[in-house]
């Protein structure tokens, strides 16, 4: 990160905690006590960048507890780990070759504050996340203000990843390990439209920087030679969001969402995606919801790559697909645990089909138990 | 200054002119008037450990991030 961006950075800050100062005091509430545990099974058909590939199948479990210290302070800490089965596949130079290679671990644990003052509030947070070739440490600071008797919220964050990609290839002679760098802005504001209907509007900007290509992936080219997958060494990103909830006295709510997204590559995308939240009598909710993805590819993504090219790549992510995602959730409050000190128990179960265009098509199963005290 | 700048600098005034409009004309919700927003269904982000295991699946599927969490804002009835 360049002085510049420093400076740019450090005056925004400044800014908006001069604004914080003059903060009129109201209290706001703090994150609730609780203690959340989630646990997922995901399942899919094949890679998305070797489409003759199998799939691989990836357990996560995340642990995250939340307690407030004092009536302004509340601390955050969360560990997670995944198991995935084939996370990266090694083409053999010789045989040209694929083979899974043993199941790889991902270890990400991280902690946070939350300051609230009157009507505003600051979080702060760190993180790491290991795994055999991919290292990332992360950080990012927020910072979130409520206006005309908090009809209207105006927040701000900052996040910075330092990532550290390595290879698994056997004997490979090209100079890892290598970095990556991302530096993220999002500007947000939310405005209460009505007694029942909110909206807000997100405004999202990144810069990568280093190395942003995956080291196990290996062209194969028409003649039977190969080739790396080299891609650009910087990327600006970007993004527009729009939400809205809206309430029915039905018991319901309406949640729907869009999103436009371009970057410096040439990638560009639409998001739509809705959810419909229902209760069933005081202590059961239910949960349907859709998302529709479609993406145009990058400029120098290549199906069929002819020979080598200046930028090259058989990046799945990169190429032109659509993408369709349903969804089904059960939330329950009607169950409890027997242990004192948890006052509230609320228990969910989520199911997830996602498939992309060209056949890659993966399921989720999710359950999570949240104990509040 | 690098094209990314220009573009950051371009989305805060876009952002900018946005919230200085955004609000004009919108009646004050009054705090008694909350019942509804306050809802675990109205939240914009009910469950955030789902929301993240989510954008971790997409995001290491698709080409496209960012701009559904982490950049603060809410509707302040909490």
């Amino acid at each position: 990160m360049n002085m510049t961006l420093i400076r740019r950075f450090s005056g925004l800050c400044l800014i908006l905690l001069l604004t914080l100062m003059i903060g009129q005091a109201r209290a706001q509430l703090l994150p609730r006590d609780q203690v959340v545990v989630k646990h997922s099974y995901f399942s899919d058909n094949r890679s998305i960048f070797y489409p003759e590939s199998g799939g691989n199948t990836t357990p996560q479990t995340i642990i995250s507890v939340t307690k407030g210290v004092t009536e302004e302070v509340s601390m955050n800490a969360y560990y997670g780990v995944d198991a995935v089965s084939s996370a990266t596949w090694r083409v053999d130079g010789v045989s040209g070759a694929s083979p899974r290679v043993d199941t790889e671990y991902r270890h990400e644990g991280g902690f946070g504050v939350t300051l609230r003052s009157g009507v505003n509030q600051i979080g702060l947070s760190g993180g790491i996340s290991r795994e055999t070739n991919y290292d990332s440490d992360f950080a990012a600071v927020s910072f979130q203000r409520e206006f005309f008797d908090r009809n209207t919220t105006l927040g701000f964050s900052y996040a910075i990843n330092r990532d550290e990609i390595d290879t698994l290839k056997l004997a490979d002679t090209r100079p890892f390990p290598r970095e990556a760098d991302l530096d993220a802005f999002t500007f947000s504001v939310a405005q209460v439209l009505s007694p029942k209907t909110l909206v807000q509007l997100n405004l999202f900007y990144a810069e990568q920087n280093g190395y942003l290509a995956h080291p196990e992936n290996i062209l194969i080219f028409p003649d039977g030679s190969f080739g790396e997958e080299i891609h650009p060494e910087s990327r600006y990103r970007r993004a527009v969001v729009g939400r809205l909830v809206r309430y029915f006295e039905t018991r319901s709510a309406l949640h729907a969402n869009y999103r436009y997204y371009s970057d410096t590559w040439g990638l560009t995308s639409h998001t739509v995606g809705s959810d419909w939240y229902q209760y069933f009598g005081r202590q059961w909710i239910g949960r349907i919801g859709y998302r529709f993805y479609d993406q145009a590819a990058a400029d120098f993504y290549q199906a069929n790559p002819t020979g080598p090219a200046v930028f090259q790549t058989i990046d799945g992510k990169l190429r032109p697909f659509t993408s369709h995602l349903y969804g089904l959730k059960v939330i329950t409050t009607a169950w409890k645990i027997p242990w004192s000190f948890i006052k509230e128990t609320e228990v969910d179960l989520k199911v997830d089909r996602y498939q992309q265009s060209g056949g890659y098509r993966a399921f989720v199963i999710e359950a999570g138990l949240i104990g509040r005290f | 200054m690098r094209p990314g700048f220009l573009r950051l600098r371009l989305f805060f005034i876009c952002f900018s002119i946005l919230f200085m409009t955004g609000f004009v004309g919108c009646a004050t919700t009054l705090p008694y008037e909350r019942e509804h927003l306050a809802n675990q269904i109205m939240q914009f982000d009910p469950d955030p450990e789902e929301n993240t295991m989510r954008q971790h699946l997409l995001n290491s599927r698709e080409g496209s991030i960012g701009g559904y969490g982490g950049g603060g804002g809410g509707c302040g009835c909490n």
